[in-house]
């Protein structure tokens, strides 16, 4: 639009409303947005945005899924990308989708549905992004009034007692219908807790007890959930933790809750200055890896011990055992030497381009609660998105399923992975360069060897597959699979509810 | 996430109804409040009045009123104000426990407002960005949120 035509415009348009469109319109389009459009990488598929909820739809089914996969896998992940035509500058900043996969045998259909979150059915109305975002402070962005008004509840699930809880981690869950994914609200465990933050990965422990906290960075704050299998709240509280870092992951065992915090703290100075929520961290590995453990117990109880500075998202599982040197916990997580990636590679791909840095690798630490002293183990083995036997939450359990194979020319993982973190044996199946692997999840078998279940983007054939494998056999590669007829946004995690 | 307390407790100051503030014989103004967007249930709306930004940032009001919440709705007046810039900070308490209850990590959960609406960045806003002018009678709606 020529200038004049806009001062002419805003001379007689008179009608205030009118004021933002004639603005955008005047800078033009966004420059990401017309970057990833032009971009001709074929992955980018799966940082585009679903014009709307996708209906239930029928895949094509190559074998037979197991009877013990017979049930429904929920999945959440980021998929509203861009919204009239500006684009979120990161990954983690679009609203989340949450879909269903209702397996049964040879049937398999699938539904994706838009988290109707408050923020974004404003967002909608308006026709613009109006509040920030994890990784984007969007142009006039108002600052938010609290953490649910720019929830997006984009990250996990945690089905519970017919509902499904989309779960982000700066404010509350969000309630969900099972069979139609409805949004039916904020989950809010207890009237005097309306808005606190809730993680996006919960532990459940075997006899079904929820464990979760929660992080307020601009307070310092670290709560704590615990929550009956039926999911009435049991306990919770919330205490000052110096330099809190940013936490995405926790573990527990027997006795006690882990957390691994990497030295990338928020700075409220960067924040008032007007960086987004990332970019008001700062990485200080001065402070190297603390970890805090928690007596399961008596939360009051806490002890403090270092490991070398890292980042990691995820955390496959933690153990204890009591030794003649005193109790040691095992936890084993995805480690980065820095948080390059969230900065660079989780923010590049949202305009189509693709920038390397290092993969996580799994690490093994171990922990002396009597000595406070800890060590670790790298294994050569690039992973993410690990996961473990629900039945060993806690416990000793050799086995994780993770994502593996980094590749070197565009974003994700090749393959999926099963290892024995104890002896650092590894099998893998790989779908191909051409695809992108998601997490996938170990689904139990009574007795048996038991099943693993995950999607993956194939962008050579731009679908969406789903993929089950005999645990022990992931080699051998899939004893079933169905293939939907389009493509998904990349999504993070996921949880699967037996028939 | 990141927010701050939002409000510092209502002090326990005095409550006066229709105070006369300004010196006897000065210019004196009305500042009429409209209060929207409350609870549907009946709450108690409590409303504080600062002529200062000290005064303001240290939760010490120059006069504070309580009146009933109809219909998330109410009206009231201070009368009687020399001329000058005033902040005005609401809430309405709907379990009528007096004061603005948050939850561990500080936010509000009742609904609460600023005088021009004002909003801070993940905290109370500053006095000027809540002040108005005061020179003659004035009316001001507070939207709560």
């Amino acid at each position: 639009m020529e200038r004049r035509e806009l001062l002419r415009l805003l001379a007689t348009a008179g009608a205030l409303p009118l004021l933002p469109t004639l603005a955008r319109a005047a800078s033009g389009p966004d420059a990401w947005q017309a970057e990833f459009e032009a971009a001709g990488t074929p992955w980018k598929s799966g940082f585009a945005t679903p014009a709307g909820d996708l209906p239930l739809t029928r895949a094509k089914v190559r074998g037979r899924f197991p009877d013990a996969v017979t049930g429904t896998l929920f999945r959440n992940g980021p998929a509203g990308h861009d919204l009239g035509g500006q684009r979120y500058r990161h990954w983690f900043d679009g609203d989340g989708m949450v879909h269903r996969f209702v397996i049964d045998g040879a049937d398999v259909r699938h539904q994706g549905r838009y988290v109707a979150t408050p923020k974004r059915a404003a967002e909608l109305r308006a026709g613009r992004r109006l509040a920030e975002g994890f990784g984007t402070m969007p142009p006039g962005a108002e600052p938010p009034s609290s953490p649910d008004s720019i929830n997006v509840a984009n990250i996990n699930v945690l089905p519970m007692q017919g509902e499904v809880l989309a779960l982000w981690e700066g404010g509350s869950a969000t309630r969900l219908d099972a069979r139609t994914l409805e949004t039916l609200g904020v989950k809010t465990w207890r009237p005097d807790l309306a808005g606190m933050p809730f993680s996006a990965h919960p532990r459940v422990d075997p006899d079904g007890t929820v464990w979760n906290f929660g992080v307020s960075a601009g307070q310092s704050m670290l709560a704590l959930y615990e929550i009956a299998p039926d999911g009435a709240l049991r306990r919770a509280s919330a205490t000052p933790v110096a330099d809190l870092p940013m936490i995405h992951d926790f573990a527990v065992t027997e006795r006690h809750l882990v957390f691994l915090m990497p030295p990338l703290v928020y700075d409220g100075k960067r924040k008032e200055a007007g960086a987004s929520f990332l970019d008001a961290h700062v990485w200080r590995p001065e402070l190297e890896m603390r970890v805090l453990v928690v007596d399961k117990k008596d939360w009051d109880r806490r002890q403090l011990l270092t490991l070398p500075a890292g980042f990691l998202f995820h955390v496959g599982n933690a153990w204890e055992e009591d030794t003649p040197g005193g109790t040691l916990i095992h936890i084993d997580y995805m480690r980065s030497d820095n948080p390059d990636p969230v900065f660079t590679t989780n923010r590049e791909v949202m305009r189509g381009r693709w920038v390397k840095r290092a993969d996580p690798h799994l690490t093994v630490a171990t922990l002396n609660l009597r000595t406070g002293r800890a060590s670790q183990n790298a294994l050569a083995l690039d992973a993410e998105f690990p996961r473990i036997d629900p039945r060993r939450v806690g416990l000793r359990h050799r086995h994780l399923i993770h994502a593996t194979q980094g590749m070197p020319d565009r974003p994700g993982f090749a393959a999926v992975a099963r290892t024995n973190v104890e002896t650092g044996r590894s099998q893998r199946y790989t779908y191909g360069k051409q695809a992108i692997v998601e997490e996938h999840i170990f689904i139990p078998d009574e007795t048996k060897p038991g099943w693993v279940l995950g999607t993956v983007l194939d962008f050579e054939q731009q679908k969406t597959l789903l993929s089950c494998f005999a645990a022990d056999r992931l080699s051998a590669g899939p004893v079933a699979q169905a293939t939907l007829p389009y493509t998904l946004p990349l999504g993070l995690h996921g949880a699967f509810v037996p028939a | 996430m990141h927010f701050l307390a939002l409000l510092p407790r209502p002090g326990a100051h005095a409550l006066c109804a229709a105070a006369l503030l300004a010196p006897l014989g000065a210019l004196a103004a009305d500042l009429s409040l409209s209060v929207a967007d409350g609870p549907a249930a009946e709450a108690t709306l409590f409303v504080a009045l600062y002529d200062s930004a000290a005064g303001f940032a240290g939760s010490k009001s120059l006069a504070a009123q309580t009146t009933p919440l109809r219909g998330g709705a109410a009206q009231l007046r201070f009368t009687g104000l020399a001329p000058g810039r005033y902040a005005l900070r609401v809430f309405a308490d709907e379990n009528g426990n007096g004061k603005l209850d948050t939850n561990p990590m500080g936010m509000p959960i009742e609904r609460y407002g600023f005088s021009n609406d004002a909003k801070g960045n993940r905290g109370a806003p500053d006095f000027e960005a809540a002040a108005l002018n005061v020179e003659a009678d004035v009316q001001t709606v507070i939207h709560l949120r």
